[in-house]
């Protein structure tokens, strides 16, 4: 199964975007600060990671530099999770070293069709009714 | 031989060689004939020499061309012993060819010897006598060695040459070589022909000494060779020191009278530039002595006419100068007093005393000072009337000082004489006018402007009855009556501006406080550039011309009752200027106090400003992220992610969501109202396509559209802009979902077009720069609005009354939201065609590029 990383500190946002990674087959590791989610990136070597910006320890911007200075992990693919009021400061989320971005709020809905085109990648949820089951 | 001419050389040069053929061929018939012939012609050479040299020793005075001449006699001599002795000759019999080879060596060696010792005798003197002795006793010490049987063996029979006599020939050939190094360093001292003459002698005797050492046979070989060396080597000495001495002793005599002369030439050389240093030295010190000169000449110029400058300022300065001696006769007088008195110098020096040109009157001032004058040294300002020659009088003042010799005593006098005749009419004039003055009736006095009284006559004194010197210097106002002294500014004011007062009638007060009635006249004083310096004032008494006491009484109460009059006048105004003051006052006060009001109020509403702000932050955040998980969490439930739910579940999930929706988009909105209505709103631009962005719009709704069934057109176009791209989008969805949200069959159609007409022929907005504006037009064919409501279309919280308003969600604030981003970020304008029930057109129009600051133009 593939290993995703979210770096959320908001419990509802994790749960809501678990659901959607869950469904599409997707093992979600979580960290709720942006140090753990530093040490996670390299320790779990997951897939790709949602990074929330706001955090309460360093930012998701730090937390995507280290990772890139990381001999192990320095290319993974990172998104970018960022707030209303963060609009238009994209340029330094891009400088950071992020992938690309998503603003809030996430529909879960279709975040993933979102998430796998921009990492050009194909999937279709696991099964009908939930990972859950 | 360089001045010969080409064929005398020749003819030379075949002598020489005949003579050597003919030796030669001589040779071949007998090697004896052969050799004595050789033999007697060097011996002669040798002896020719000598005789020559001491016939020419008065010419030479190179000693070491005479020593050659007694070596080269004495070195034939033993030549000559050797070709008697030589094998074959038969002459000294008993002796074998030793003999000649011993005295061949010993001639050899006295030969080297000599030319080793002639270099050395270049410059020295020597004796020739001492010379001939030394040579004589060598010469017989060699014999006697030779004859006695003691000189070393040189030749023996049957083997040849013995060692000593190879090895003496080395030793001779070095001792040549050592004579050739002393010759070329003395070289200077021979002429060049005459030195290479003596270099080539050496070379061939050299050779010769080197065959010699050769030779086995007496008869051989080398031996020819070695005595025709020999022949030549004697033959270039001789050449050397006897033709170039006899035959062009001229040229020795010139050598050295050359010499001598170019001695002269380098004393005369260094004399003659010893006289060109002398006189330039000479020079320099005449060209000192004429600046001198000519400095000397300037000063003395510069004195005679400083002397003559003296002299014109003595003589035609603009006053009298003359000197006294001790009796008062003149010494010296200058062309001015002459000229005034009408002599020539001539009379006066030393023939008239000063007493001669005064009056009785100034005979006696004289004797009364001039002895004073002796004593104390000066004198200053005596008046005297001096007498012309031709009698009339001018009066003079005449200041002195004395001269004094080195002991103190009196010498003469510098006395000055100034004409004061103008001087004395001026006084006579003035005299004359203040004694008119003086007799007026009328009291006439002067005053300067600062009203200081400066002259005062005897009518001034009966009149006011103050005496001159009560008043002068005091102020004019002290003859004003109390109450009156402002008449005096007006009078000075007039006087200032040149005005003349004629007849003024007013009061003045006498020095006895009663009051008398004047008529005054009054005129400015100018001083002789016409400035105004004071006033003149003629005042004449009328009191006695009014009839009566009683007249002026009443005239004096009706003035009284006047100012009294005007006096209460003021006073009213005065009092009511201090009410409306004070009212005023009041006014201001209140205007304070409502200024201050209006500080804490307006201070209290910027307080309320920034809460408001701070609410605005906190909502966008602490709102939003719980709404944000009601409409994650309920749709998620809703497409039954977490398991199936039922029919009514479904529905209420499906409410949830929607007021979720609806709740989160009024929010937004009023955030966004808030901030553009706050002036808050940031603009951010960026190129982009418009293709793409409206393409992205579309997306929003494109799910809405197909669950209602609509058809959807695009007629959109590629165009770059520069501009805010999420507000503009923001614009465009907003009107696309309210045309969905009010269309429920039939189309929509989004269209852009670029749109260059000028904003006269449209009436609308243009971009600053002369760029295009873009149009975007959302086209629907839903209910519509009726025309008297479009107006209301923009305005906040307005929803039109119709049959969907209850089904369809709406904040209120969607248009008038999209319409203050289209106008306040995006600089452009949005208009509404619509009829009721046959659809609507929005019609956005907006630049296509503006700058960071939100203006239209060169983004």
């Amino acid at each position: 199964m593939k290993k995703v990383l979210v770096v959320e500190d908001n419990g509802d946002n994790l749960r809501l975007i678990s659901y959607a990674l869950r469904r599409y087959g997707y093992e979600v590791i979580a960290a709720e600060t942006g140090m753990k989610g530093v040490e996670l990136a390299i320790a779990e070597r997951p897939g790709f990671i949602l990074m929330d910006i706001n955090l309460p320890d360093i930012d998701g911007l730090e937390a995507t530099r280290r990772i890139r200075k990381s001999s192990s992990n320095g290319d993974i693919p990172i998104i970018a999770i960022t707030s209303y009021a963060m609009a238009g400061d994209m340029d330094m989320v891009m400088a950071a070293g992020c992938n690309g971005y998503f603003e809030k709020p996430i529909d879960p809905l279709t975040i993933m069709d979102k998430i796998h085109a921009l990492l050009g990648l194909s999937g279709n949820p696991a099964n009908g009714n939930g990972g859950e089951s | 031989m360089t001045e010969k001419n080409r064929p005398e050389k020749l003819v030379y040069l075949s002598v020489l060689s005949a003579i050597a053929l003919a030796l030669y061929l001589s040779s071949l018939h007998s090697y004896l004939l052969f050799h004595s012939l050789i033999e007697i012609s060097t011996i002669s050479i040798g002896f020719t020499l000598f005789i020559l040299t001491w016939n020419a020793r008065k010419f030479l005075h190179n000693d070491s061309l005479k020593l050659l001449g007694i070596g080269y006699a004495f070195i034939a001599f033993i030549d000559l012993l050797h070709t008697l002795a030589y094998k074959g000759m038969n002459i000294f019999t008993g002796f074998d060819a030793n003999l000649p080879t011993q005295l061949w060596i010993a001639a050899r060696y006295l030969q080297a010897a000599t030319l080793c010792a002639a270099p050395l005798f270049v410059k020295r003197r020597a004796d020739k006598y001492a010379m001939f002795g030394a040579y004589t006793l060598t010469v017989i010490v060699v014999l006697m060695l030779v004859y006695s049987g003691n000189f070393p063996d040189c030749y023996v029979e049957g083997r040849g040459l013995t060692p000593f006599k190879i090895g003496s020939e080395y030793v001779i050939t070095g001792l040549l070589l050592i004579s050739f190094c002393l010759f070329y360093r003395n070289r200077g001292e021979f002429d060049r022909k005459v030195f290479i003459l003596i270099g080539v002698s050496l070379a061939s005797t050299i050779v010769s000494e080197l065959s010699f050492t050769a030779y086995v046979s007496v008869y051989g070989a080398a031996n020819q060779v070695g005595h025709f060396a020999k022949l030549a080597a004697f033959y270039l000495i001789y050449r050397a020191i006897l033709v170039t001495g006899l035959n062009e002793p001229f040229n020795l005599i010139f050598r050295e009278l050359g010499q001598a002369q170019e001695a002269l030439r380098k004393a005369n050389e260094t004399l003659e530039e010893k006289i060109r240093e002398r006189t330039a030295e000479l020079q320099l010190a005449n060209e000192r002595l004429q600046r001198e000169l000519d400095e000397h000449e300037q000063t003395q110029e510069t004195l005679s006419r400083y002397a003559e400058e003296l002299q014109d300022l003595y003589n035609n300065a603009p006053c009298g100068y003359h000197s006294l001696d001790s009796d008062g006769t003149f010494l010296r007088i200058n062309d001015t007093e002459l000229r005034w008195l009408g002599y020539d110098r001539n009379e006066v020096i030393g023939r008239m005393r000063f007493v001669d040109i005064v009056t009785t009157r100034g005979v006696q001032t004289f004797q009364e000072n001039f002895p004073h004058f002796k004593e104390q040294g000066w004198i200053r300002n005596l008046e005297f009337e001096l007498v012309r020659k031709d009698g009339s009088t001018f009066p003079v003042l005449v200041s002195a000082t004395a001269i004094l010799d080195d002991n103190g005593a009196y010498l003469m006098s510098r006395s000055t004489t100034y004409d004061i005749s103008e001087r004395k009419k001026v006084q006579e004039q003035e005299h004359l006018l203040s004694t008119i003055v003086q007799s007026s009736d009328d009291a006439i006095f002067a005053k300067n402007l600062e009203g200081v009284i400066l002259s005062w006559n005897r009518g001034a004194e009966r009149i006011y009855g103050y005496r001159a010197d009560e008043v002068i210097g005091q102020p004019i106002t002290m003859l004003m009556p109390p109450g009156q002294e402002d008449e005096f500014a007006g009078i000075m004011s007039a006087l200032q501006r040149g005005e003349r007062i004629e007849h003024y009638a007013t009061k003045r007060r006498r020095k006895d406080g009663r009051l008398i009635f004047v008529s005054l006249t009054i005129s400015p004083i100018r001083d002789m550039a016409g400035g105004i310096v004071g006033a003149s004032s003629i005042t004449r008494d009328v009191t006695e011309q009014l009839r009566s006491e009683e007249e002026i009484i009443r005239l004096n109460r009706e003035l009284e009752a006047r100012v009294d009059a005007r006096t209460n006048d003021l006073n009213g105004k005065r009092i009511e200027l201090e009410e409306s003051q004070r009212a005023l006052m009041n006014i201001v006060e209140d205007l304070n106090l409502k200024t201050s009001e209006l500080e804490e109020a307006n201070s209290r509403l910027q307080e309320l400003d920034r809460l408001k702000s701070m609410f605005i932050a906190s909502m966008s955040h602490e709102l939003r992220t719980p709404l944000n998980s009601i409409i994650g969490f309920s749709s998620i439930l809703r497409d039954e992610w977490i398991g199936p739910v039922n029919q009514e579940q479904k529905e209420n999930l499906e409410t949830i969501l929607r007021s979720g929706k609806h709740l989160l988009s009024l929010i937004n909105d009023v955030i966004d109202v808030s901030k553009i209505e706050a002036g808050r709103i940031e603009v951010r631009t960026e190129e982009f396509d418009l293709y793409e962005l409206l393409t992205e719009a579309v997306q929003y709704v494109d799910r809405d559209i197909r669950e209602k069934g609509l058809e959807l057109k695009l007629q959109i176009q590629h165009h770059v802009l520069r501009t805010d791209k999420r507000r503009l989008l923001q614009c465009v969805i907003n009107l696309l979902s309210n045309a969905v949200k009010f269309t429920e069959k039939g189309e929509i159609i989004i269209s852009s077009a670029i749109d260059g007409a000028r904003p006269d022929e449209r009436g609308g907005v243009a971009p600053l720069d002369g760029g295009e504006m873009v149009v975007i037009s959302v086209h629907d064919t839903g209910i519509g609005i009726d025309e008297k409501d479009i107006h209301q279309l923009f305005e906040p919280f307005v929803r039109l009354e119709s049959a969907l308003k209850a089904t369809v969600p709406g904040t209120g604030l969607g248009l008038y939201l999209t319409r203050k981003l289209v106008v306040e970020v995006l600089h452009g304008d949005i208009v509404c065609k619509s009829e009721l029930g046959a659809g609507s057109v929005f019609e956005l129009r907006i630049p296509e590029r503006i700058d960071e600051k939100g203006f239209g133009g060169r983004g």
